[in-house]
C-alpha cells in the first residue's frame, strides 16, 4: 500500500483496513464510469455544471483515498470546467487521468 | 391566454384542457399533497414532470391527470395518494407510525462513490437502520416526503437544485418535524461561504472525514431509537417465572455495532469548520 493511502487508513479510517480496502476497490469500479462519463461529457461539449461535478466528486475521492498530490489537479478541473474552453479542459482531465491511472493501478483503463 | 408549459402553448378558448376544478390543482394543493415545499412542485413543473398551464395571473394550475401519473410512477405514493384519499396514517407530529420504529436515514448525494462508502459504513456499524439513497435533489425531496426519514444526510452540490435550496426546502418541508439533518460535502470551510446561512446551526461533515465524523453523528441522531427499537423487541419478561415466556419469532435483535468514535459527543460541526483537510 503507498504511504499516502497508509496515512489516510491511519488518520481518516481510524485503521479500519477492511472498510478502507472495500472503498478503494469499490472506488476503482466506479473510476471506469467516471473516465467513460468524462469522455462522453468531452464529446459533447455542452454540460460544463456536469463535468465540474464530475471533478468535484473525483476531488473528494482522491482526498479521502490519501491521494491528496492528484486531488488538487480534480480542484483546478472543477473550478476551469466554469470558464476555460473545452481543449483545455480536454487537456486538464488528461491530465488527472493519467495521474490517477497511474496511482491506482488502471493500466488496462489506460 | 393560458400556457402549458414545457412550451406548448394553448389558448384558454381551446376546451382540450378541462379548466373544471377537479381536473387540475394549485401548486399549493399539490405540495401539500405531495408533502412537499411549494418550490419543489414549481421545480417539477419547470423540469416537465408535472403538466400544467398557467393562469393570465400568472399562477401554475397542475393537471391531475398528470399528478396521477407521477405518482404512479414514482415512490411519492404514500403520502400523496393517502392525502388524496383522505387515509394518511401519520402522528400529530407528521412522523411514521409504526409498531417498532425503524431508524431510516435518507442519503442525498450524487456521486456513486460516497454513496457506497455511507451504505457500506451504515451497514457495518449500524445493521438496525434502513439506509435509502436519492442521487439529486428533486427526488430526494420526494423521497423524503415518501420516506419521512429520521435522519437526513445530503450533499451540497447536487444536480437539480442548489445546496441552499435544498436544504432550506427541507427544513421548511412540511413533515420536516423532529428529522435531524447531517450536511455531506467535499468543500472546505471557505468553500462552504457561500452556503453560510443555509447551514447555521447544521453539522457539517467534510467528505475525507466522513468515516471519523459521520458515526457519532447518526448515534446522536437516532441513538434514542436504537435503543428504543431494542427495548421493544426483548422478550417480555414472564410474570410466572418463565413458563409463558414467548419465544421470539426471529433472531434476537442486532444491537447496533458501536461506532468507533472514541466519543460519542458530535465534534463534526467544529471540525468542519476548521477545513483541516486539503480543499475539498
Amino acid at each position: 500500500m503507498p504511504r499516502c493511502e497508509q496515512v489516510a487508513l491511519q488518520s481518516l479510517f481510524d485503521n479500519d483496513s477492511d472498510l478502507y480496502l472495500a472503498f478503494r476497490d469499490a472506488c476503482i469500479e466506479q473510476f471506469v464510469h467516471d473516465f467513460q462519463l468524462a469522455a462522453a461529457l468531452l464529446v459533447a461539449q455542452q454540460d460544463r455544471a456536469a463535468f465540474s461535478r464530475l471533478a468535484h466528486s473525483l476531488k473528494g475521492v482522491l482526498n479521502t483515498l490519501g491521494h491528496t498530490e492528484i486531488s488538487p489537479l480534480a480542484h483546478a478541473l472543477q473550478l476551469e470546467a466554469e470558464r476555460a474552453d473545452w481543449p483545455e479542459l480536454q487537456r486538464l482531465w488528461l491530465e488527472l487521468r493519467a495521474r490517477m491511472v497511474a496511482a491506482f493501478g488502471l493500466d488496462a483503463l489506460a | 391566454m393560458c400556457h402549458l408549459l414545457q412550451n406548448t402553448p394553448m389558448n384558454y378558448t381551446n376546451n382540450s384542457v378541462d379548466m373544471s376544478s377537479g381536473a387540475y390543482y394549485t401548486t399549493l394543493e399539490v405540495a401539500k399533497m405531495l408533502g412537499m415545499a411549494v418550490r419543489s412542485v414549481q421545480l417539477m413543473v419547470d423540469r416537465g414532470d408535472l403538466q400544467a398551464w398557467k393562469t393570465p395571473g400568472g399562477h401554475r394550475r397542475i393537471t391531475r391527470d398528470s399528478l396521477e401519473r407521477w405518482i404512479k410512477g414514482s415512490r411519492a405514493g404514500v403520502t400523496g395518494v393517502a392525502a388524496m384519499h383522505g387515509g394518511a396514517s401519520l402522528r400529530p407530529s407528521g412522523r411514521r407510525r409504526h409498531s417498532v420504529h425503524v431508524p431510516r436515514i435518507l442519503l442525498i448525494e450524487d456521486s456513486a462513490h460516497f454513496q457506497g462508502l455511507v451504505s457500506t459504513l451504515v451497514k457495518q456499524r449500524y445493521p438496525a437502520i434502513e439506509l435509502h439513497v436519492s442521487a439529486d435533489a428533486i427526488a430526494g425531496l420526494v423521497s423524503f416526503g415518501h420516506l419521512q426519514p429520521d435522519l437526513i444526510i445530503v450533499d451540497i452540490l447536487l444536480p437539480g437544485m442548489d445546496g441552499a435550496t435544498l436544504i432550506t426546502g427541507l427544513r421548511n418541508h412540511a413533515l420536516f418535524g423532529n428529522c435531524k439533518l447531517v450536511v455531506l460535502t467535499a468543500l472546505d470551510a471557505q468553500q462552504r461561504e457561500p452556503y453560510a446561512a443555509a447551514l447555521d446551526g447544521v453539522d457539517v461533515v467534510h467528505k475525507p472525514r466522513l468515516v471519523q465524523e459521520l458515526p457519532p453523528l447518526i448515534e446522536a441522531a437516532l441513538g434514542h431509537l436504537l435503543a428504543n427499537k431494542d427495548a421493544a423487541e426483548e422478550p417480555a419478561p414472564a410474570a410466572n417465572g418463565g413458563a409463558l415466556a414467548l419465544a421470539p419469532s426471529e433472531p434476537p435483535p442486532v444491537k447496533a455495532k458501536a461506532s468507533k468514535a472514541r466519543s460519542s459527543k458530535p465534534k463534526a460541526k467544529a471540525a468542519g469548520k476548521s477545513g483541516q483537510q486539503p480543499a475539498g
